[in-house]
């Protein structure tokens, strides 16, 4: 047990010092794909507690990064209140809307294929608001202005290097967080409300306030990245932070890489943002071009490898931690 | 003896399928009681009745002095009462011992205790040495077992089973009913739904018989298989 243990440490150890030095070389472009690996990998990680652990596929998420983003551009652009704060309260509100939409979906019976469509209709319903809603800045969205005094306190830097810092901690804190859930009387939970909602009941589990719990933690964490993710590219809309092509990119990371696994969202992030960043680049983002060549892609690799690509990679993955009679 | 579950007057309709009609008795501590009766007649119905899965239309279910209609399985469960199901639902993706510690978790609040309590209740019911194999890969006798040591890993006062030894050898029916007089042994009380007579008999201190959804007989085993009502519905059709 304990060789074991030390050997998924060193895995961990090993990984996190490639992806620190990942950010060193010397280019803007290739930082600024870097953060987006990243960022969709938390992402993914996020998504995959609900989703792939708990078995709820949501298609609501980029509402998440949304409310973060706008709770922490808006308390920037009215108060300066610095978004290290910001981004908590934005977690806040998520996981209340997380909460609400959870309790309506789920105990009125909606799972599986069910509340995934119903969850598109809340993120479409409240991307509409947005767009049509002065206060948040409607459909050309949100700036956020540059501070002069103090930048770094307001999570502004010149380099894009601090951001793959930052988000690398914030994915590394969400990985261990996510880990000691999942090894958790709630991760145990999680699955077993993925496998079979009826025997859950009978072991005595509250099916309905464990899915919201996992949906409120889901959400919280989405926020987060929403609130790194608005002062980094320093400009918010409906259109970026609250489309549906977020969630289908979210989702598409973490079934990529293999759903229920943790780790597989940072190998569908290595793939997807990559790949969606050059075949923008060739084929141009207006003329959707990208994401059939995308939308194909995903199809091949879900068609060989349903189980994810984390299989692929067996030796590794076998030595990653995961529930699997792993005590 | 200290009764534990009293069933009243419980009916349950199905459209216009009347699948329990009046049906009322109780089940006292530490007592095996054997449920009975043909293909549909309720016998299914009833243990859903009684553990939350579904809502009686008529009638009350107490348990321990408190009634408990209508509330939702898993609040039953935590109080004590629980079943295992006709058609088997384990875990299929999960281990054995994921699926008896997901049991196990309801009552022991630390990990290790509840790991450690799911292998004792593995080597009960004679898994022992299979902790590690995919429940989907058990075979259906096996997952059968699994289903009984999930459950009794919730620490249940009454435990109810419906058509466990469904589909088995007659050896294998022999092992689980002396695993079953062992459990009892230590304190549960069992309601045994078969639909075999034989796999009853040895076990059951007194036998209920359903029909069309009505008690139609309740007794000892000596007497149920003399009683002629339950001949006739056994074999009056034919
Ligand atoms: N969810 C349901 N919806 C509609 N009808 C149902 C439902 N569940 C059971 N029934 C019907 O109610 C009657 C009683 O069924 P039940 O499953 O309780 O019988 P049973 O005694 O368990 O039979 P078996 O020995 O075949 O398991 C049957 O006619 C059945 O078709
Ligand atoms: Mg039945």
């Amino acid at each position: 047990m304990n060789v074991r243990l030390e050997k998924s440490a060193i895995n961990k150890l090993i990984i996190l010092i490639i992806l620190s030095l990942l950010p060193l070389y010397p280019s803007p472009y290739f930082r600024r794909t870097l953060f987006l690996v990243l960022y969709f990998a938390y992402l993914g990680v996020a998504w995959d507690l609900l989703g792939g652990y708990t078995g709820q596929g949501s298609f609501v998420h980029a509402a998440f990064v949304g409310l973060g983003a706008y709770t922490s551009a808006l308390l920037f652009i009215w108060w300066r209140v610095t978004p290290y704060i910001s981004m908590f309260i934005g977690a806040l509100v998520s996981a209340l809307f997380a909460g609400l939409i959870g309790y309506l979906c789920f105990r009125f019976g909606l799972r599986g294929h069910f509340f995934f469509l119903a969850s598109i209709a809340f993120l479409v319903a409240m991307r509409y608001s947005f767009t049509n809603w002065d206060l948040v800045g409607g459909a050309t969205g949100l700036i956020i202005p540059l501070e002069s005094h103090v930048p770094w306190f307001y999570l502004q830097f010149e380099s894009k290097l601090p951001y793959c810092y930052l988000m690398l901690i914030f994915l590394f804190a969400e990985i261990l967080l996510a880990e000691k859930i999942v090894k958790s009387k709630l991760g145990y939970y999680f699955v077993a409300i993925r496998e079979d909602e009826l025997a859950s009941e009978s072991l005595g589990i509250n099916t309905l306030r464990y899915k919201l719990i996992s949906f409120v933690i889901s959400a919280a964490f989405t926020s987060l990245a929403g609130t790194l993710y608005a002062f980094f590219v320093g400009y918010i809309a409906p259109e970026t932070v609250l489309s549906d092509i977020l969630t289908v990119q979210i989702v598409i990371v973490a079934i990529l890489g293999g759903a229920g696994t943790i780790y597989g969202s940072l190998i569908g992030a290595f793939i997807m943002v990559p790949l969606m960043e050059y075949t923008r680049a060739f084929l141009g983002a207006r003329s959707g071009l990208d994401l059939i060549v995308l939308g194909s892609l995903i199809i091949l690799i879900c068609v060989l490898y349903p189980h994810g690509l984390i299989k692929l990679i067996g030796k590794i993955y076998h030595k990653l931690p995961r529930i699997r009679g792993d005590h | 003896m200290e009764t534990l579950l009293r069933i009243e007057n419980v009916s349950m309709r199905f459209g216009g399928l009347q699948a329990l009609k009046n049906v009322s008795f109780t089940v006292k501590n530490n007592e095996v009681i054997g449920l009975i009766g043909p293909n549909g007649a309720g016998k299914t119905t009833l243990l859903n009745c009684v553990t939350g899965f579904y809502k009686p239309v008529e009638g009350k279910v107490f348990y321990k002095g408190k009634e408990i209609t209508g509330l939702k399985p898993h609040k039953i469960c935590q109080m004590g009462l629980t079943k295992t199901f006709q058609l088997i639902r384990a875990f299929k993706s999960l281990s054995v011992l994921d699926n008896v510690l997901i049991g196990a978790l309801l009552k022991s609040s630390r990990k290790n205790e509840a790991v450690k309590f799911a292998k004792e209740v593995i080597k009960t019911v004679g898994l022992e040495g299979k902790e590690n194999v995919l429940a989907g890969n058990l075979t259906p006798a096996d997952q059968r077992s699994l289903e009984l040591a999930r459950a009794i890993a919730t620490k249940p006062e009454i435990l109810l089973l419906d058509e466990i030894a469904a589909g088995l050898t007659p050896a294998e029916v022999a092992e689980l009913v002396e695993i079953l007089k062992e459990i009892n042994k230590k304190g549960l009380t069992l309601v045994i739904v078969e639909h075999v007579m034989q796999a009853i008999m040895p076990i059951a201190g007194r036998i209920i018989v359903l029909h069309e959804g009505r008690k139609i007989a309740e007794g000892p085993p000596q007497q149920i298989r003399e009683n002629e009502k339950v001949i006739e519905a056994y074999f009056g059709e034919e």
